[in-house]
């Protein structure tokens, strides 16, 4: 089965770019769950190693 | 019942043969006409013939319908006051005998049947759009009602004993039944359900192939010969000559009007071809429309014609383009006075309702375009698919299904001498942007579903293991204490830790610095988190500000053995210095925030289209006399 949402006529059509924001949010999210990410925040932790660049106070 | 039977053509001794028992009527190919009646006689009788036909369905075209196959005998031709239409007697494997009505594009079965003799007496006085009650508990509303003027005969039939004119009524249920009442005689009703199909469905083999064929009829106004393209569906037409407006009334062409008005001219030629959803059109006709009200608005409207799919129309206003075709499987409503209706689903509001003139034409039409002065069309929307309802005593109830197209995809397909018609303003059925507010609604209700199954689904297994939670105290000679943990093991391959943080301050602050380091790498991981808490009196009100708990993360940590480094610091000389702090630091735990911010992000799409499709359908309504918005002005 072809699924075209961007084909004018498809009954998805007029819902075309919500149901990309959807699978984009919703992929970030799962994302952000599985990783341990806290989305819209600052990161309060800070990240150094010897070999690479980073921070350390 | 007369069984099968061979008879001799009474003209030219001919074998015929009756293929079944009920055909009535069979044709010689000699011309005569043989009647067979119910007690079972022949009879030669002068009925009309079809002497030159042309239509795509023949004798012996086989086809099928629901499954079964069919095979078609023969035919009448109706003719109606404004309209022809064939009945095709057809013949099913298993013997049962039926009709496939077919015109302008539109195909049906008619299957018999009996509909309440009580309903039948009243049918004298039914008059269009008033119900009937064909069945039991089951109202019908009159749809057509008109007088076939004239039939003719082809190959073998069925058609009872009948009067050289005839009634016919079509009634619609809003269960979606419909049924057509066949006045033969004074006294003899016969009904017959009607099962709408297409070209398409049907399946037709064994059709007659070739072009529609011209037909060369003189101008009844200046006697010019004028080629008729769709003879003899087109019922008017524009003289070429001498631009009289010409309709087909009492079997033949008379003029309609020679006083021509003038008006913009079409800007798709005419001749010229193009496909729409598949089906190859010419363009026959062009007609210039105005709305017989204080507006008189002006909208274009172009005649399509296709062999096999009939008739559809183009019409055009400010640029906005929508492609209509007369339906048969549509709406009923049992009064007119309904300003919206369901169909298929989907919900469509009355927009506008008019009498309308033709102020310019060319070409030719499948209706008599120059008597619809009393017409009146409604017209019901739901972006980007309207219906148009026609509705007139002398040819009742004709419902059209239009959709919008855009005008470049017309351009691609037709020609357009003067290019594309400058757009203005938004279409009646435009679909910019529009989406009903209960498509949005039960959009996003999915996409939330979706956020909570996926959230669900991914912080389910989360381990929330605990690494440590204790009271620390720090030494009253020092500022700060600090320690390092054992190791720990993180298994998965990206987590979180959560720090909560609790220190009794008092007007007082306290600084935990916390560092988790990979005890392969070196790679640490750190944060720094204050506590804070005050409060007072000022002004005659308490006030406090801070808290004595905090939450801190180290975030995306990788897989690996860690051990944690924990500083906290203590404000020294405060009065109110703390004695110690609570440490607790889980792994792995889920973060609400993610659903929450996923939620927002997912619902803040339908309310900004919300509000910018109300904006847009304002406008769109603003010429409407049946708006639902108000207006300042």
């Amino acid at each position: 089965m072809k699924i075209n949402f961007f084909k004018a006529g498809h009954s998805f059509y007029p819902l075309r770019w919500y149901i990309l924001v959807v699978i984009a949010v919703a992929g970030l999210m799962a994302y952000a769950d599985l990783s341990g990410m806290r989305l819209m925040t600052r990161p309060e932790s800070q990240q150094w190693n010897s070999e690479g660049p980073g921070y350390h106070k | 019942m007369a069984p099968s039977s061979i008879q001799q053509c009474p003209l030219c001794a001919r074998v015929l043969y009756f293929s079944h028992e009920e055909t009535t009527i069979i044709q010689c190919v000699c011309g005569a006409v043989v009647n067979r009646k119910e007690s079972g006689e022949h009879e030669s009788r002068p009925f009309y013939i079809i002497r030159d036909p042309f239509d795509i369905i023949q004798p012996g075209t086989n086809g099928t319908w629901n499954g079964k196959e069919f095979r078609v005998l023969g035919r009448f031709r109706a003719w109606f006051p404004e309209s022809v239409f064939n009945y095709w007697t057809i013949l099913f494997p298993d013997g049962e005998l039926a009709w496939l009505g077919e015109g302008y594009g539109m195909y049906a079965v008619y299957k018999k049947t009996e509909v309440s003799a009580d309903s039948l007496l009243k049918f004298d006085k039914l008059k269009t759009a008033e119900k009937a009650e064909l069945f039991e508990d089951q109202t019908f509303v009159l749809e057509k009602r008109y007088e076939v003027e004239k039939w003719e005969v082809e190959g073998e039939l069925y058609l009872p004993e009948c009067n050289p004119k005839f009634e016919v009524y079509d009634l619609s249920s809003q269960s979606g039944r419909q049924v057509s009442v066949f006045r033969l005689l004074p006294k003899l009703y016969v009904s017959f359900e009607v099962f709408n199909s297409s070209f398409r469905q049907l399946q037709l083999t064994d059709t007659r192939t070739g072009q529609h064929p011209s037909k060369s009829v003189a101008c009844p106004n200046c006697r010019k010969q004028v080629t008729i393209k769709t003879f003899p569906f087109a019922q008017s037409f524009v003289c070429s000559n001498c631009n009289a407006y010409i309709s087909f009334s009492d079997g033949t062409y008379k003029t309609a009007s020679n006083q021509y008005e003038g008006g913009a001219g079409p800007d798709i030629s005419l001749g010229s071809t193009g496909m729409i959803n598949g089906i190859l059109y010419e363009c026959i006709g062009y007609a210039l429309k105005e709305e017989n009200n204080k507006y008189r608005s002006k909208w274009k409207e172009y005649t399509l014609f296709n062999r096999e799919e009939g008739y559809a129309f183009l019409s055009e206003y400010n640029g906005k383009w929508i492609y209509v075709r007369e339906q048969a499987d549509t709406p009923v409503l049992l009064t007119e006075h309904e300003k919206s209706f369901k169909f298929d689903g989907e919900h469509f509001q009355l927009f506008n309702s008019y009498t309308y003139s033709v102020i310019n034409a060319r070409g030719e039409f499948p209706y008599n375009a120059f008597n619809n002065r009393n017409t009146r069309a409604r017209e019901f929307i739901s972006p980007p698919k309207i219906w148009i309802k026609e509705e007139n005593q002398k040819e009742g109830i004709i419902w059209f299904a239009g959709q919008h197209i855009s005008g470049r995809e017309l351009a691609k397909e037709f020609t357009f001498p003067g290019g594309l018609p400058l757009r203005s303003g938004i279409g009646a059925v435009e679909p910019k942007s529009y989406m009903p507010l209960h498509q949005l609604a039960f959009a996003s209700f999915i996409a939330v579903l979706l956020l909570m199954f996926l959230h669900f689904l991914f912080t389910t297994n989360k381990q929330e293991r605990v690494l440590l939670d204790n009271y620390y105290a720090i030494p009253d000679s020092s500022d700060k204490t600090s320690f390092v943990t054992n190791k720990f093991h993180f298994d998965k391959w990206s987590s979180n830790v959560q720090f909560d943080i609790y220190a009794e301050v008092d007007n007082d602050w306290f600084e935990l610095d916390a560092t988790l380091v990979n005890a392969k790498t070196g790679t640490e991981y750190s944060l720094e988190k204050g506590v804070e808490y005050y409060h007072g009196f000022a002004e005659g009100e308490s006030w406090a500000e801070g808290s004595r708990r905090e939450i801190a993360y180290l975030t995306q940590i990788p897989a690996g053995d860690y051990f944690l480094q924990v500083q906290g610091i203590r404000n020294n000389v405060s009065p109110n210095k703390i004695q110690g702090f609570s440490l607790k630091a889980v792994y792995d735990v889920p973060s609400q925030r993610n659903f929450l911010w996923s939620l927002f992000f997912v619902l803040l799409w339908p309310v900004v289209q919300y509000i910018r499709a109300v904006q847009i359908e304002k406008k769109r309504w603003y010429n409407s006399p049946f708006s639902p918005y108000t207006y300042e002005d």
